[in-house]
């Protein structure tokens, strides 16, 4: 009995919105594990800044809602003789949006970055990684892709596709040997979440007073559940969407002692 | 290598199929595992694969239902840190002929006897403690065997309210919910060609995959993954099979 898989060397991931934050960390965790990465963003600087920190990591400016993005990461995939394995769709926007004032606009904005962009990443991968004999996708969904949240609309909507997503795409390339899996944070301190708690001070306090482990994650505690569902160690895994949130979607209630009823 | 305390995880079960995986497991993540079950002979057989590979293990044999039992386990165990529920009863039959007795006997071993060695390991477990229950696919429903699937459909819930009431220790509860893993147990069965056919890629599962599993959950790094029920089923439960 041996369970030395922990490894991804010789493997390839792509991982996008890699310049900064959850996907920055989801990079350096699948890098630390021997996987070379195309790190894809729109902005430079995080990308670039990580291939020079970091052997194995190829920076590829890109948007994810662009068409022409594949045929680039096509590209660099053949420049660099790597076959693709490993599918990290991160990339995504976020911010408050009440049911009310949430606009089609808003709605289509959503659904074209964050399900529409790893839709079609999706689409274009699998292909390439049936021909290298199996690969895995992980997507970042949300918490509030899985229950109801506050002033979130357009982004719990296009979460919980996101989640219906990951369970459709395990049944249609589970067969061919593709597991597709998802990770819903919860509350995860980064430059993001920052500027969405700048403009709604109240939601980081309520997220950790309904936290049972009272406190907020950090990006790796993402990059760690990533590589466990990018990794032979789940091989058996497929379809699940595994929340990272300090126990938040089963404990929204308020902290009390307990009431004895005779 | 520096020295360190070295951390002790009890393995309930661990004498064959998905328990000894996970003894193996953890003893390989550089835990003490306590390989606790009622058959002498397995889990001294598990203990001894485990030394032979260079990795420390000892036995405990004992009926997890007896609460005296329990208790000394828990005392025993020095450094405690993680206990991880896998021990189990499994028999098939159809509700028309399930008895009372049948039902108390499954929730007797698969939700009592887990509450119970929760409950005493949690007065021991340091903070970052770990807890994880073997839960099952079939939670969510399966023919043929409805005390089992109530009593697994228990743990499910159990592990949640737990997880809300150790959270303020910073100890995670979590459980793994296994589909189709071939054990000698499944492999005796009858229709084991037919549980093939019903997967998604045509492939059961092995005592590993729910191994690494536990694996995930018992890293003192996954300390904000709590509450969580994860299902390694080969994507069975969420409607794949290969072809209709």
């Amino acid at each position: 009995m041996s369970f030395d898989i922990t490894t991804l060397a010789g493997r390839t991931a792509i991982v996008t919105g890699a310049s900064q934050g959850i996907g920055e960390a989801i990079a350096e965790a699948l890098l630390a594990a021997g996987a070379t990465v195309i790190a894809v963003d729109r902005e430079r600087a995080g990308i670039d800044a990580l291939a020079a920190r970091r052997a194995g990591a190829i920076p590829v400016q890109g948007d994810i809602t662009d068409p022409e993005l594949t045929a680039r990461l096509h590209s660099e995939l053949s420049k660099s003789g790597l076959t693709l394995s490993i599918l990290v769709n991160n990339a995504g926007i976020g911010r408050g949006s009440h049911a009310v004032e949430t606009t089609d606009e808003d709605l289509q904005r959503y659904f074209d970055i964050n399900v529409k962009g790893a839709f079609a990443l999706s689409r274009w991968g699998v292909p390439l990684m049936i021909r290298a004999g199996g690969g895995t996708i992980v997507n970042t969904a949300s918490v509030f892709g899985l229950v109801g949240a506050y002033n979130s609309a357009a982004y719990s909507v296009s979460k919980a596709a996101v989640v219906g997503m990951t369970r459709q795409m395990a049944t249609d390339f589970g067969p061919s040997g593709i597991r597709v899996n998802a990770v819903a944070p919860g509350l995860i301190e980064t430059s993001l979440t920052a500027e969405r708690i700048r403009s709604e001070p109240w939601r980081r306090q309520i997220m950790i007073e309904q936290t049972p482990l009272v406190r907020a994650g950090t990006p790796l505690d993402i990059a760690r559940a990533v590589r466990f569902l990018a990794s032979d160690e789940s091989s058996f895994v497929t379809g699940q969407v595994l929340a990272v949130d300090g126990g938040w979607t089963i404990g929204r209630f308020p902290r009390q002692e307990p009431v004895h009823v005779d | 290598m520096s020295e360190r305390i070295l951390q002790t995880a009890i393995v309930t079960g661990a004498g064959s199929g998905i328990g000894r995986a996970i003894a193996h497991r953890l003893a390989e993540d550089g835990f003490l595992v306590i390989v606790a079950d009622r058959a002498q002979a397995p889990a001294v057989e598990t203990v001894d694969q485990i030394v032979s590979r260079g990795f420390k293990a000892r036995s405990e044999i004992l009926d997890i239902t007896d609460p005296v039992a329990t208790q000394r386990l828990i005392d025993g165990a020095e450094n405690l840190q993680i206990l991880v529920n896998n021990a189990g009863i499994f028999n098939v039959k159809a509700f028309n002929e399930l008895t009372v007795d049948d039902f108390r006997r499954m929730y007797e071993v698969n939700l009592v006897a887990m509450f119970q060695l929760c409950q005493q390991a949690a007065r021991r477990l340091p903070r970052w403690g770990r807890i994880i229950n073997l839960c099952s696919r079939a939670a969510f429903g399966a023919r043929n065997y409805a005390h089992y699937v109530a009593s697994k459909a228990a743990v499910a819930g159990f592990t949640k309210a737990l997880a809300l009431e150790l959270g303020d220790k910073q100890i995670t509860v979590n459980a793994v919910a296994p589909g189709v893993i071939q054990t000698d147990m499944l492999l005796a069965r009858s229709d084991v060609h037919l549980l093939r056919d019903q997967q998604p890629t045509g492939e059961l599962g092995i005592p590993e995959d729910i191994a690494h599993a536990v694996a995930f959950f018992a890293d003192k790094r996954a300390n904000f993954v709590t509450g969580q029920v994860l299902i390694v089923d080969g994507g069975r439960s969420v409607g794949g099979t290969a072809a209709f």
